[in-house]
C-alpha cells in the first residue's frame, strides 16, 4: 500500500496540494489535507465548481462541504460507498479509493497539449469553426423575432450609401471660423437620413487615410489640363468635365439645371402665354448647340491627337539625325588635330631650313651623341644586370628544392590541420543535435523515470503474486493428497472394522470373552468416530477464529474509535451553536 | 489602426479638460455611441454647444469615425488605447472611451453588418401537395406535384418566391441542401 500512497501523494503535489515533507502515506491526512486534496482534483477535472480549499469552522458549513463534495464525486461516477463522514472522518481505506479514482480522473497532459495551432491561417480555421458552431447551436426563432445582431448574420437590410461628411480641421481664418461657429452642421444633420451615417463615415475614415495619393493624381490631372488647353473659357470648362470624376459631373449637372431655370425664368417674362412652345425650343436648342459643341471638341481632339503624332514622328527623325551629325563632328575634330600635328612639324622645318647643310650636321651630331648614350647605358645596365640575374638565379635554385620541401611539408599539415577541423565540425554538430535532443527530452524525462521505477515495482509485484500463486497451489495440492489419504485410511478403518465385526460376532455366539470383546470394539468405535467429529469441529473453530480476528482487524482499521469521539466531540460542538444560536434568538424575541 | 492627421490633431484637444470638460464628453460619447447604434434617443448634440459649437461638432465627428473604425477592424479596448496612445493621446478620458467603446462594440458591430448587398435572406417555407389526376392530353396522370413558397427578406424588405417541382426535383433540392448543411458541420468540426 506504500507504493500506492507514494503514487497518490506526488500526482497530489503536481497539482499544487500543499503536503508536508513527513507525510508518507495516507493514514495520516487530517481533514483539512482531505478535503484540499479533493477540491484540488475536482477543480482540474471540472472547473469552475467554485469550491474553497479552505476548511469552515463552523459544523453545519464544514458537514454541507463533504456533502457538496461527495455528491460532486459521485457525479463524476464514484460508485463507492460516500458521502460527507468519508471527508470529515475519513477511514483510510475509503479515501485510498476515492483519491485513486479521482487521480485516474485527472486529464492527462498529453491531452492538453495536443493540437495547439499557432500558425495564422490554423487560427482563422480555427475561429471560422467556433463561428460556425456557435451559429449552428443556436436555437430557430421566426424572423419576426431576430431583429438585429447576432441573428441578422449575413443578411444586410440597407445599401452603401454615403454622403461627403465635413469634419473640418482648425487653423483656416476668421471667415472660416465663423463658418464653422455658426453654419456648420453636426454630422449627424449632414447625412439626409440615419441610413448614410455609418457609411458615410467609413468613406470619410478611408478618404482621410488615403488623402495623399488621391491628391498627386488630381495635381497631375490638373497639370495636363493647363497643357492642352489654349481654347476659350468655355471650351477649357466642358474639357475639364469630360476628364474629370463624377464630383464635377455633378457639378455640370447642377450647372445646367441652374442655365436651364434661368433660360425658362427668363422665357416665362418675356413671352408667358407661349410658354410651352419657347421651352421646348429653347431646350431644343440648347440640345443643338451642345451636340455641335461636343463635335466641335471632338474634331479638335482628333486633330491635336494627329499633331500629337506627327510631331512624335518628326521628334524620332530628328533625334536619328543628332546623332549622325554628332559622329560627324568627332570624325572632323579627329582630323582638325592630325592636321595641325602635321602643321607643327611642317613648320619646324620650314624653320630649320634656311642654314640647311649646318642644321643637318647639328642633326647627325645630335643622333651620334644619343646613339652613343643609348649604347654606354646599355653596356651599364648590362654590367648591373648579370650579377643580379646570377644571383637571383642562384638564390632561385637553392630555395626551390627547400622550399618546395617545406611547403610541401607545410601544405600537408593544413590539409591535416582541414581535415581534423572537420571532423571537428561535424562531431560538434553531433553534439549540438544531441544536446537539443537531450533538452527536448528534459522535460519528458522525470515522468519516465517515475514510470520506469513504477514499472519495475509493478513487475516486481507480479513476480511476487506468482510465487504466491505457485505457493498456494503447492498448499493446495497437498491438503487434496491429505484429503485422498484420509479418504482411503476411512474405507481401510471401515472394511477391516466390517471384518473384525463379523469376526468376533461368529465366535461371539459361542464365546462369553469374544463377546466381550465385541461389546468393546464396539464402544471402541463409537468413540473414536466422536473423536475424529471433535477434531473436525476443532478445525471449523479455529477458521471461523481466524475470520473474526480479520474482522476485528479491518473494523479497528477504520478507527471507529477515534472517529466516534470526534463525532461527538462535533456534536457537542453542533449543539452548543445550536444553544447559542437559540439564545440569540430568544434575546432578540425578548 | 490607422488615424488620419486631422483626426489626430483633434483627438488630442480631448486630453485637455479646459477645451472640454467631463460632462460634456461623457455626453459625446453617450450620443456617438447612440448614434452609430441607431438607438433614437432623444439627445441631440446641440444640446452640448455651449461657447464653442465648432470644437464640439469637430470632436463628435471625429469620436465617431474613430468608433466606426474601431469596430470595422474589430479591435479590442487594449488595441484601440494602444492606437491611441501611438499617436500620444492617452489619458483617463482614452480609458473611458475605450470602455464605452468595448462595451458598445457589439452594437456598433451590428449596425456595420447590416450594410451592403446580401441575396434574399430565407425565412420561412410554407409548401404544398397537389395530385394530378388527369389532363387534357391524358386521361391518368398521377402525379404529384409540390408547390413551394419560400418567404424572403431581402434589403429588409419582405419577399415571396414561388415554385412548382416534382417529387424527384424537391429530392434533389433536399439532398443539396443535406450536403450543404454537411459541408457546414464539416467546417464548425474543424
Amino acid at each position: 500500500m506504500e507504493e500506492v500512497d507514494n503514487i497518490i501523494i506526488h500526482s497530489l503535489r503536481q497539482i499544487g496540494c500543499n503536503i508536508e515533507e513527513d507525510v508518507t502515506n495516507l493514514g495520516r491526512f487530517n481533514t483539512e489535507l482531505v478535503v484540499e486534496a479533493t477540491v484540488r482534483c475536482l477543480d482540474i477535472i471540472r472547473p469552475g465548481l467554485g469550491i474553497s480549499t479552505i476548511v469552515p469552522a463552523n459544523m453545519a458549513a464544514r458537514f454541507r462541504l463533504g456533502a457538496t463534495l461527495a455528491q460532486a464525486c459521485s457525479e463524476l461516477g464514484y460508485r463507492g460507498d460516500i458521502g460527507y463522514q468519508t471527508f470529515l472522518y475519513s477511514s483510510e481505506v475509503d479515501l485510498r479509493r476515492l483519491l485513486m479514482f479521482l487521480i485516474e480522473k485527472l486529464p492527462k497532459e498529453s491531452d492538453k497539449s495536443l493540437n495547439e495551432p499557432t500558425s495564422r491561417i490554423a487560427l482563422l480555421e480555427r475561429q471560422i469553426s467556433g463561428a460556425v458552431s456557435s451559429d449552428l447551436s443556436l436555437p430557430w426563432l421566426p424572423h419576426y423575432c431576430h431583429k438585429r445582431g447576432v441573428r441578422n448574420k449575413g443578411c444586410t437590410d440597407r445599401r452603401y450609401r454615403s454622403v461627403d461628411l465635413d469634419i473640418s480641421t482648425q487653423g483656416h481664418g476668421d471667415d472660416f471660423q465663423d463658418y464653422r461657429v455658426h453654419y456648420q452642421k453636426p454630422i449627424t444633420d449632414q447625412v439626409p437620413d440615419d441610413q448614410y451615417l455609418v457609411p458615410s463615415l467609413v468613406s470619410h475614415n478611408a478618404k482621410l487615410i488615403h488623402e495623399s495619393a488621391t491628391n498627386i493624381i488630381e495635381r497631375l490631372q490638373w497639370l495636363d489640363m493647363h497643357k492642352l488647353s489654349n481654347e476659350t473659357v468655355e471650351d477649357k470648362v466642358y474639357s475639364k468635365n469630360d476628364v474629370q470624376s463624377r464630383f464635377t459631373l455633378n457639378q455640370r449637372l447642377q450647372f445646367s439645371q441652374y442655365h436651364f431655370v434661368s433660360q425658362n425664368t427668363q422665357s416665362e417674362e418675356k413671352i408667358p402665354v407661349t410658354q410651352a412652345h419657347t421651352e421646348t425650343v429653347t431646350s431644343l436648342s440648347r440640345e443643338e448647340r451642345r451636340e455641335l459643341k461636343i463635335d466641335q471638341v471632338k474634331s479638335e481632339c482628333e486633330s491635336l491627337r494627329s499633331n500629337l503624332d506627327e510631331l512624335q514622328v518628326n521628334v524620332k527623325q530628328l533625334s536619328s539625325k543628332l546623332s549622325q551629325v554628332d559622329v560627324t563632328l568627332r570624325n572632323a575634330e579627329k582630323e582638325v588635330k592630325d592636321s595641325e600635328e602635321r602643321r607643327k612639324i611642317k613648320a619646324r622645318t620650314y624653320d630649320l631650313l634656311p642654314n640647311g647643310e649646318e642644321n643637318i650636321k647639328k642633326l647627325e651630331a645630335l643622333v651620334e651623341a644619343s646613339a652613343n648614350k643609348l649604347i654606354n647605358l646599355a653596356t651599364q645596365w648590362e654590367r648591373h644586370r648579370r650579377p643580379l640575374v646570377e644571383k637571383y638565379r642562384d638564390e632561385r635554385a637553392k630555395y626551390s628544392t627547400k622550399a618546395q620541401s617545406t611547403s610541401r611539408k607545410k601544405l600537408d599539415e593544413i590539409k591535416l590541420l582541414r581535415e581534423k577541423e572537420k571532423e571537428l565540425i561535424e562531431e560538434s554538430r553531433n553534439k549540438d543535435q544531441q544536446c537539443t535532443q537531450l533538452l527536448a527530452e528534459i522535460p519528458k524525462l522525470p515522468k519516465e523515470s517515475n514510470r520506469s521505477a513504477y514499472t519495475q515495482r509493478i513487475l516486481e509485484i507480479i513476480n511476487n503474486v506468482r510465487k504466491q500463486r505457485c505457493e498456494i497451489d503447492k498448499v493446495l495440492a497437498d491438503t487434496r493428497e491429505i484429503q485422498k489419504d484420509i479418504n482411503t485410511l476411512t474405507g481401510r478403518l471401515e472394511r477391516s472394522f466390517t471384518v473384525a465385526d463379523e469376526l468376533i460376532f461368529k465366535d461371539a455366539k459361542s464365546n462369553e470373552a469374544s463377546r466381550k470383546a465385541y461389546k468393546l470394539l464396539a464402544t471402541l468405535h463409537s468413540d473414536c468416530a466422536e473423536l475424529v467429529t471433535l477434531v473436525e469441529e476443532i478445525g471449523a473453530t479455529v477458521r471461523e477464529i481466524r475470520d473474526l480476528e480479520e474482522q476485528i482487524d479491518s473494523e479497528s482499521a477504520k478507527n471507529v474509535g477515534a472517529n466516534l469521539e470526534r463525532i461527538t466531540a462535533d456534536l457537542k460542538q453542533m449543539k452548543q451553536e445550536t444553544a447559542t444560536l437559540m439564545a440569540q434568538l430568544q434575546s432578540k424575541n425578548s | 489602426m490607422e488615424l488620419s492627421e486631422s483626426t489626430v490633431k483633434s483627438l488630442s484637444s480631448l486630453q485637455n479638460p479646459k477645451i472640454i470638460n467631463d460632462v460634456i464628453f461623457g455626453n459625446l460619447i453617450d450620443i456617438a455611441v447612440l448614434q452609430l447604434c441607431e438607438k433614437s434617443e432623444e439627445k441631440y448634440i446641440a444640446q452640448l454647444y455651449g461657447s464653442k459649437p465648432d470644437v464640439v461638432k469637430e470632436i463628435f465627428g471625429n469620436l465617431s469615425s474613430v468608433l466606426i473604425d474601431a469596430a470595422r477592424l474589430d479591435l479590442d479596448g487594449e488595441t484601440l488605447s494602444v492606437a491611441l496612445s501611438n499617436a500620444n493621446i492617452t489619458g483617463p478620458r482614452v480609458k473611458k472611451l475605450c470602455d464605452t467603446y468595448l462595451s458598445n462594440k457589439e452594437g456598433i458591430q451590428a449596425s456595420l453588418s447590416r450594410i451592403g448587398n446580401s441575396l434574399p435572406h430565407i425565412v420561412d417555407v410554407n409548401w404544398k401537395l397537389d395530385y394530378c389526376v388527369k389532363s387534357n392530353i391524358e386521361d391518368y396522370i398521377g402525379s404529384q406535384l409540390y408547390t413551394i413558397q419560400f418567404s424572403t427578406i431581402n434589403q429588409g424588405q419582405p419577399e415571396v418566391m414561388k415554385f412548382a417541382c416534382t417529387t424527384q426535383q424537391l429530392q434533389e433540392l433536399v439532398y443539396k441542401l443535406k450536403d450543404a448543411v454537411r459541408h457546414v458541420e464539416k467546417v464548425a468540426n474543424v
